[in-house]
């Protein structure tokens, strides 16, 4: 059984159409890549899984359920763009914020306490938001995310405006509560953190899914059969070889192959192998997910 | 609810520990108090403490003027028998403990002229009025006496006319016009408190909406009770203020007599003394005014004032919230908040003319319709208002208020997620009936 699934829910607001009949599932101890270009989709979708706004056809199931307000205290989201009460205390935005999940004032003050020692930003709970650092505000509101222990983890850009070292505390976090068994859902444009994070992804572009699967299974679906080799330059290739591979270029020492058809990367060290050739390194050459994704948006468009 | 409580709870607690509040709220009480305690002490520190000595050659006024006792502070020596001249008295007067000499010749009760004070000090303004009307009472009496008309008749068809107002059967004691000004200031009330109040929630709104927060808010709570929070909220500190203002209000007015209640008295005197000898409006003004209060029906107009601040407060902070969430730029909010303020200061308009005419058409229909009747009813109801139309007014109110909320809500849950775009009018219509 999945954790979340959107069956072929649709939305449209009063002139445009912004989920077309979408499908897609998302499973427990996994962390997802939810793409695609500005005014695609992804917000409503997001919008409609933190019951922001109701789907006009179609029904979201969680763990098996029709997705309900008992829900929301599974569920854990990031906007893209932040906010919090400036003028408000740390303690006591936290302390908000649990409330509103209904969590006992003892419960919250362990969550809050926890959180404030793990980010290390304890000795700044009674300052207010205005006086903290970006970086600060920023971890402030991913603890309001993750306070209450989402199952469901949903982070609109989550990265954005971090300097690299808070990003990478973030990063581990994640990491570390996806370790915990929590699901997460990255909504971004930003193609390297897909790569890194992310396991599987869905991307959307015009309301529609174009592309779901698993990261490292799409990048094969993709690929363009290139090799990349280098060479030892005291021994360089000859015409024989050229005749029997496809070279799509070549800079010094090192080669990209295509493969013909039929061909795999071993018949092509054969070959250099035959002629002599020393060779340093050889490498299947995969397209990257921003490639694919600019590829397909722009393909889906045209 | 219990969330709905949460953001109330947060909402009241965060102004209410506001500098500004506190300010507000505690230093215009006692700014109020303080003015009064200095102007009762100019006042009395200005009363004179004089004796005054009297050379009367005319022999009229013996033993005529009545002193301001209270306080010993006007007293007049009478040198009945000094045969010297007012050129040498009028050098020594000091000699006798006399701050100066009052010099009536020998007069002609045609002409009085020659009437003179001599002193170092100019007279305060209150001790020279008295003076003067009791010397103008005597002159008028000597002059009508001699020519033989009865003081007593004149006296007796000397009468303020009044006409009494009877009511139902009811005798009513004070003057429309006292009824009038209570009305008109708790008319003001509202009138300041919905603005203030509902401009508060609006700003809040559009701060939220603004900074994002409320992104994160709508994943816990309902846009419906998030709004009704906020209104709540602010709406109590609003309630707050003004009980604070009306218990330290009673409270000052309590302590000011502990504190200076003999100057009080003094001034008291004072005014009653020189109204006295003046003419008797003044005083017929006060009784009015206390006799008014005693007209009033005020557990009425306590209660009437709390539900019309109360539900004329929903009706319009609503419609404040709405706009607070359906606008994200300043230029925008104007355009958008000109065509509910208009209303409320159609009602003031309306106000005035609801005190000159408490039971015109206009009047009626200000009462009655949402828009103006938290304002125009409670002006109205000191002129004793049948509870027909009131209840009419308070059930009209109690709907439409509600209807606004729901109205407001499904505005509000529509547009607090809208950002960076221009809304219209129309545009706000639909959000109404989008499902």
């Amino acid at each position: 059984m999945h954790l979340l699934e959107v069956k072929n829910v649709s939305k449209s607001f009063q002139n445009k159409v912004a989920l077309q009949d979408v499908s897609l599932a998302f499973d427990a101890h996994k962390i997802y890549g939810l793409l695609g270009p500005n005014g695609a989709g992804k917000t409503t979708l997001i919008r409609n899984i933190t019951q922001i706004f109701f789907p006009d056809s179609g029904q979201l199931l969680f763990n098996g359920e029709k997705l309900a307000e008992k829900h929301q205290n599974l569920i854990g989201y990031m906007p893209e763009e932040r906010g919090l009460y400036k003028k408000m205390k740390v303690e006591e935005q936290l302390y908000y914020f649990t409330q509103l999940r209904n969590f006992s004032k003892k419960e919250a003050t362990q969550k809050i306490d926890y959180w404030l020692n793990k980010l290390d930003i304890d000795s700044w709970r009674n300052k207010t938001i205005e006086e903290l650092s970006k970086g600060m505000q920023q971890k402030v509101q991913f603890v309001v995310t993750v306070l209450h222990d989402p199952k469901l983890l949903i982070l609109d850009e989550p990265f954005s405006g971090l300097d690299p070292l808070n990003a990478e505390i973030i990063k581990q976090e994640i990491f570390e509560l996806h370790q915990k068994g929590t699901t997460i859902i990255f909504s971004t444009h930003r193609m390297e953190n897909v790569e890194e994070i992310c396991e599987e992804i869905y991307l959307i572009n015009e309301g529609k899914i174009i592309l779901e699967g698993n990261v490292q299974n799409i990048k094969q679906q993709f690929k363009k059969h290139l090799i990349r080799v280098t060479i030892n330059p005291e021994t360089p290739i000859n015409d024989a070889i050229r005749t029997q591979t496809e070279i799509v270029e070549e800079k010094n020492e090192v080669l990209i192959f295509k493969l013909k058809e039929n061909q795999l990367p071993n018949d092509i060290l054969k070959i250099l192998l035959q002629h002599q050739i020393e060779i340093t390194s050889m490498t299947e050459i995969l397209p990257s997910i921003h490639e694919i994704f600019i590829q397909q948006v722009q393909e889906k468009s045209q | 609810m219990k969330k709905t409580w949460y953001i109330i709870k947060r909402e009241y607690l965060t102004r209410v520990k506001k500098k500004s509040f506190l300010v507000l709220t505690f230093l215009i009480p006692i700014l109020f108090g303080l003015v009064i305690i200095g102007t009762v002490a100019i006042a009395t520190s200005a009363q004179e403490k004089i004796k005054i000595a009297v050379k009367d050659d005319s022999g009229l006024f013996e033993d005529k003027f009545r002193g301001m006792d209270v306080g010993e502070s006007l007293r007049f020596v009478y040198l009945t028998g000094n045969q010297q001249p007012i050129d040498s008295l009028k050098h020594i007067y000091q000699n006798i403990n006399c701050d100066g000499i009052l010099y009536i010749p020998k007069i002609n009760l045609e002409q009085p002229l020659g009437i003179a004070y001599y002193s170092e000090n100019e007279l305060g303004i209150t001790t020279k009025e008295h003076i003067i009307n009791n010397l103008s009472d005597e002159i008028r009496n000597r002059a009508l006496s001699e020519r033989h008309y009865n003081i007593d008749t004149i006296e007796y068809f000397d009468k303020k006319i009044s006409v009494e107002q009877i009511i139902d059967n009811k005798k009513k004691k004070g003057s429309s016009e006292v009824a009038g000004m209570f009305g008109y200031a708790c008319g003001m009330l509202i009138y300041i408190f919905l603005i203030v109040y509902g401009a508060m929630v609006m700003r809040s709104v559009t701060e939220e909406k603004t900074n994002r927060i409320v992104e994160v808010l709508v994943t816990t709570v309902k846009p419906f009770q998030l709004m009704l929070g906020k209104i709540i909220g602010i709406g109590a500190v609003g309630l707050t203020q003004f009980l604070c203002w009306g218990i330290l209000t009673v409270l000052i007015n309590m302590l000011l007599p502990v504190f200076m209640g003999d100057k009080l008295m003094a001034m008291q005197a004072m005014q009653q003394s020189s109204q006295m000898a003046s003419s008797s409006e003044s005083t017929q003004m006060l009784m009015n005014i206390s006799n008014a209060f005693h007209d009033l029906n005020i557990p009425r107009m306590l209660l009437s004032f709390l539900f019309y601040f109360v539900f004329g407060y929903l009706f319009y902070a609503s419609q404040f919230a709405a706009i607070g969430a359906a606008v994200t730029d300043d230029s925008d909010m104007q355009t958008f908040t000109f065509p509910i303020t208009i209303p409320i200061i159609i009602s003031m308009i309306l106000m005035s003319a609801t005190l000159a005419q408490p039971f015109s058409n206009a009047a009626f229909w200000g009462s009655v319709l949402p828009f103006s009747s938290p304002i125009i009813m409670i002006t109205r109801i000191p002129f004793q208002v049948a509870w027909w139309e009131q209840l009419l007014s308070m059930f009209i109110l109690v709907v439409c208020s509600l209807g606004m909320v729901y109205v407001a809500a499904r505005i509000y849950r529509i547009g607090i997620l809208i950002q960076g775009k221009k809304v219209t009018f129309k545009e706000i219509g639909k959000w109404i009936f989008v499902k």
